[in-house]
């Protein structure tokens, strides 16, 4: 009977059993806290941490938001994936009931909108902080891959933008596939690419649709590991420190890390409670939106392409996309890599271009929407509107920013920073102007275009 | 550096507890909005009236309509099926469906089709929609629910749609037809006005204010006041009033083909041009406006057999009809353009 | 300027333990937001409601059904059985795991697991434990035929309708 023997001495160890097996290395009277770090913890955070890294001002805890949006963004996708019916019969159909009768539904959704939106803001604002602290410097490879990550993060935003099916998204990307469509040599097979056909139809939905939750967010995905992985690679946070102050990443950075997890589900679950996501009429190819708008973080082109297709559509998004790539091989100086905004001298200049920045670019589109000018400039040849408007104002005005600067400072990097602050300022005004366009692309006044958005 | 993390650390640990605790005061919050289920209030009232087949409230209950889609309505209008009870004295959300018009049954059609509203909608406000998201049909009241004819049906094509043939003809009399058109872009002298199909859904207080006070919403308008247009004459007011919503309403042509399908018995327009005997002799045109003029529309006298489907856009007759025509036509395309 | 430090030695277990107590009181709270969250997906996950199928469906005019004969609808998985004595309305899925059921000679036959039903769907052989479902008829207000599928009725049951008399006489 020894085979019954050796069965209840098994099931009297299980539980024992259970523990050492499942925690390999671990012996049970470890404290929660070290079986954690041995076991999985381990893997994803270095052992030390520099005091700097920990403390909120370094980084704002930026890129970690995003990594949270990301979690947040792919449990509540997958969640809506159960209910979205990707089809033009069938998709509105589909976003009304997940709004009306899907249990939690509509929070669902509305958290997955303002989380996207979200994300959008905070890797924008991760970029600024990765800019103004030069931590591109020695992470060439990786600064690129947070571009590659930025990108993606808008084509799934913009891909995602489409699912509705309603008016807004129809008209928004039908406006921006044709802005595509502009772009020289790669434009056109782009636009056929996404919309798979000659208008935007169930092909486009198809096509969004895999893109949305597939490709993308695998890419995404790859890319994040990636760029997280680097970051280990190239030694944390970028600083020139040598020998710097260090403490155990268990609790000091596991807390910070777990605050901003929870920290950012809590303040998108507060938005989705009060606010509700944006849901227009069913999709009508035959009766345009008036006027058709592109998502908040296309405005600024469409805004631009308003005045000119080619400077706003074409010449101003390449010059700057090169001008992101090859930031990290303009500026090769090792000085303040990591700090906000280098020397107090540096400081001042680069502030004094982005105030001037803003002046020079909000009195010049002011001027250019005056009927008075706009006379002047209509009866101007048409080479000349491609230049002679805000689009190309900015243009003139950065490269501008940037020699002038360069000149006076006599260094690459401030010479850089204040050409990008300048055109982020440019863009900004060009995205409020977008936000105040009304019917037939005419300014509405604030308070109309507040009304048209809630 | 004032910041010292192993100092701050020790604050994390409360700190974190309490996002974690607002956390889960936001999913509490969130769960009670999610779990709520306003129509089940609505349910146990009608059980509790006595009015149930049942002691069990039903749940969502769902009518398939006319274009394919679902509507929820009757998940709290418990009693609009129910015929065989005399619930008009419970009155709303209870009452009983009038009569319906001919073979426009609840069951064939579902209820948005003429009511307007959000029917897969379960919560009041979306539901009737009456707070307004721009482009969406809010719920029409009586009468204005005969604007909903004009989703399927040419005004005048068939008996029931003559509220918005007398507003068509008010449209055209009053001289609305001026400077207001129903096609982008225009055709009229004066085209001043907005295209009256892109001005969105109006209630109806909004088409009086704009009717009476015209510069109320758009300072710069020169439309004049329309008040004592209308003084002595309400009715015509609201004959209007539905006209001008009819001309908003998404069109249903899914309803329109289900409906002629079923009863066998298409109703064409092609008598238009084909008044004096062609392949669509057979079905009147029931517009007075057309049969007045007869003999100025009589497209054979000019084109011979030849009539093309086209003849229409090029011919100089049918031209200078054409706002006439739009206004009973306004969804068709080809007239539109 | 540097802050001053608690005394380290003095305060070791006091500040341990509350360290300790607001640790594990993090933790479970946040275990208990993941429970829910958890349970929030599951809930979402069930359907609130099945689209697709209505309890009462239109089956047609009750001449489309001639006498004698048994139609297969179909769109609505059903049998209509015409008889003398009135108006029956079968599923034809088989009640042992749904496949649809083909007529033969003698009655139904399933294809996927080999059940046999006789010509009022009670079961002859096979897998299946229980008869082929009846379900309810009845005209409704524009005269046609209905079924309420909501309302089971037993094998066999046939509803005697005027209209169906009205036709054979006709």
């Amino acid at each position: 009977m020894s085979f019954v023997a050796d069965v209840v001495r098994a099931a009297r160890a299980l539980p024992q059993n259970l523990r050492h097996d499942l925690h390999p290395g671990v012996s049970a009277d470890d404290s929660p806290g070290s079986r954690l770090r041995r076991s999985f913890l381990y893997h994803l955070f270095p052992l030390r941490v520099t005091e700097r890294a920990l403390a909120p001002a370094t980084t704002f805890g930026l890129g970690l938001v995003s990594v949270a949006l990301f979690i947040l963004l792919t449990v509540t996708g997958l969640l809506l994936m159960f209910y979205y019916v990707p089809t033009p019969r069938d998709a509105y159909g589909s976003m009304l009931d997940i709004d009306n009768v899907v249990t939690f539904g509509r929070l669902c959704r509305r958290l997955h909108r303002f989380g996207a939106d979200l994300m959008v803001a905070v890797v924008l604002l991760h970029l600024v902080r990765v800019v103004a602290q030069a931590a591109y410097r020695r992470r060439e490879l990786n600064w690129l891959i947070g571009l590659g990550l930025a990108s993606l993060l808008v084509g799934l935003a913009f891909t995602g933008y489409l699912l509705p099916w309603d008016q807004r998204s129809y008209w928004a990307v039908r406006v921006v596939t044709e802005l595509l469509g502009l772009l020289p040599v790669v434009g056109r097979a782009m636009q056929l690419v996404l919309v798979g056909g000659a208008e935007v139809g169930a092909a486009t939905l198809s096509r969004f649709y895999a893109l949305h939750v597939a490709l993308l967010p695998l890419g995404m995905l790859g890319c994040l590991v990636w760029h997280l992985w680097r970051i280990r690679k190239d030694g944390g946070l970028a600083a020139v420190e040598v020998d710097p102050p260090t403490v155990a990443a268990w609790p000091h950075l596991v807390l910070r890390v777990s605050l901003v997890l929870l920290g950012t589900t809590a303040l998108v679950l507060f938005v989705a409670l009060v606010q509700d996501a944006p849901l227009a009429p069913l999709a009508n190819p035959l009766r345009p939106e008036n006027p058709e708008k592109a998502p908040w973080y296309f405005l600024a082109v469409q805004e631009m392409v308003s005045y000119s297709a080619l400077t706003g559509g074409v010449v101003i998004p390449v010059l700057t996309a090169l001008g992101f790539l090859a930031l990290p091989f303009l500026d090769r100086a090792d000085l303040d890599v990591g700090y906000w905004l280098g020397a107090r001298g540096e400081r001042r200049t680069v502030l004094v271009a982005v105030v001037a920045s803003g002046v020079v670019l909000g009195l010049g589109t002011v001027a250019y929407l005056t009927p008075e000018l706009g006379a002047v400039l209509e009866a101007l040849p048409p080479w000349a509107h491609d230049v002679l408007n805000p689009a190309g104002l900015m243009l003139c005005w950065t490269a501008l920013v940037v020699v002038g600067t360069g000149l006076r400072t006599d260094a690459v990097r401030p010479a850089l920073r204040a050409g990008i602050g300048a055109l982020f300022v440019g863009l900004c005004v060009f995205t409020l102007l977008g936000m105040l366009r009304g019917p037939d692309w005419g300014l509405a006044s604030p308070w109309e275009a507040f009304r048209r958005v809630f | 550096m004032s910041f010292d993390p192993r100092h701050d650390s020790r604050r994390l640990f409360e700190l974190l507890l309490l996002v974690a605790s607002v956390l889960f005061a936001g999913l509490a919050i969130a769960a009670a909005q999610g779990l709520s289920r306003p129509w089940k209030a609505f349910q146990a009232q009608f059980v509790a009236l006595g009015l149930g087949k049942s002691e069990v409230p039903p749940g969502i209950v769902e009518v398939s309509t006319c274009d394919g889609d679902v509507d929820r309505c009757t998940t709290c209008h418990l009693g609009a099926a129910r015929l065989d009870l005399n619930v008009a004295a419970i009155g709303h959300p209870f009452r009983s469906h009038r009569p319906a018009l001919g073979s426009h049954t609840p069951e064939r059609m579902g209820c948005t089709a003429c009511h307007g509203g959000v029917g897969r909608a379960l919560d009041v406000d979306r539901a009737h929609a009456l707070a307004g998201t721009a482009g969406v049909d809010p719920l029409l009241k009586t009468p204005f629910v005969l604007a909903s004819c004009g989703r399927c049906h040419v005004p005048g094509d068939r008996p029931g749609t003559e509220t918005l043939v007398q507003g068509a003809l008010l449209y055209l009399q009053l001289g609305c037809a001026i400077c207001h058109s129903l096609t982008a872009g225009g055709i009229g002298a004066w085209d001043d006005g907005p295209e009256l199909r892109a001005l969105g859904r109006r209630s109806k207080v909004e088409l009086e204010t704009s009717l009476f006070e015209p510069a109320a919403d758009f300072p710069e308008s020169t439309m004049p006041s329309y008040e004592p247009t209308f003084e002595g004459h309400p009715e015509e007011l609201t004959v209007l009033s539905t006209y001008v919503q009819a001309l908003t309403l998404t069109r249903l042509p899914a309803c329109a083909t289900a409906a002629a399908r079923d009863l066998g018995a298409l109703s064409v327009a092609c008598s238009r041009c084909h008044l004096d005997g062609g392949p669509a002799a057979g079905v009147p045109h029931r517009c007075s406006y057309i049969l007045e003029r007869k003999a100025e529309l009589r497209c054979r006298g000019c084109h011979g057999a030849a009539t093309g489907k086209n003849a229409a856009q090029d011919c100089p007759v049918v031209a200078a009809h054409r706002p006439a025509c739009v206004a009973c036509h306004w969804g068709s395309e080809t007239l539109r353009r | 300027m540097k802050k001053t430090r608690p005394p380290e030695a003095a305060s070791v277990s006091d500040a341990v333990s509350r360290r300790d107590f607001l640790a594990d009181s993090g933790r479970l709270v946040t275990a208990a937001c993941l429970a829910g969250v958890t349970a929030g997906a599951v809930r979402l996950s069930l359907p609130d409601v099945e689209s697709g199928r209505r309890p009462r469906a239109r089956l047609g005019a009750p001449a489309d059904f001639k006498m004698g004969t048994v139609t297969w609808l179909q769109e609505h998985e059903l049998f209509v059985c015409h008889k003398a004595h009135g108006f029956a309305a079968f599923s034809s899925r088989c009640p042992h795991l749904g496949c649809t059921v083909r007529r033969t000679t003698t009655g139904f036959r399933c294809p996927c697991h080999g059940a046999r039903f006789d010509p009022e769907g009670r079961v002859v052989s096979g897998p299946a434990r229980r008869a082929l479902d009846w379900f309810a008829v009845e005209t409704g207000p524009d005269g046609q035929l209905w079924v309420d599928r909501s309302r089971a009725t037993e094998p066999g049951s046939f509803t005697p309708l005027r209209v169906a008399a009205a036709e054979s006489a006709g």
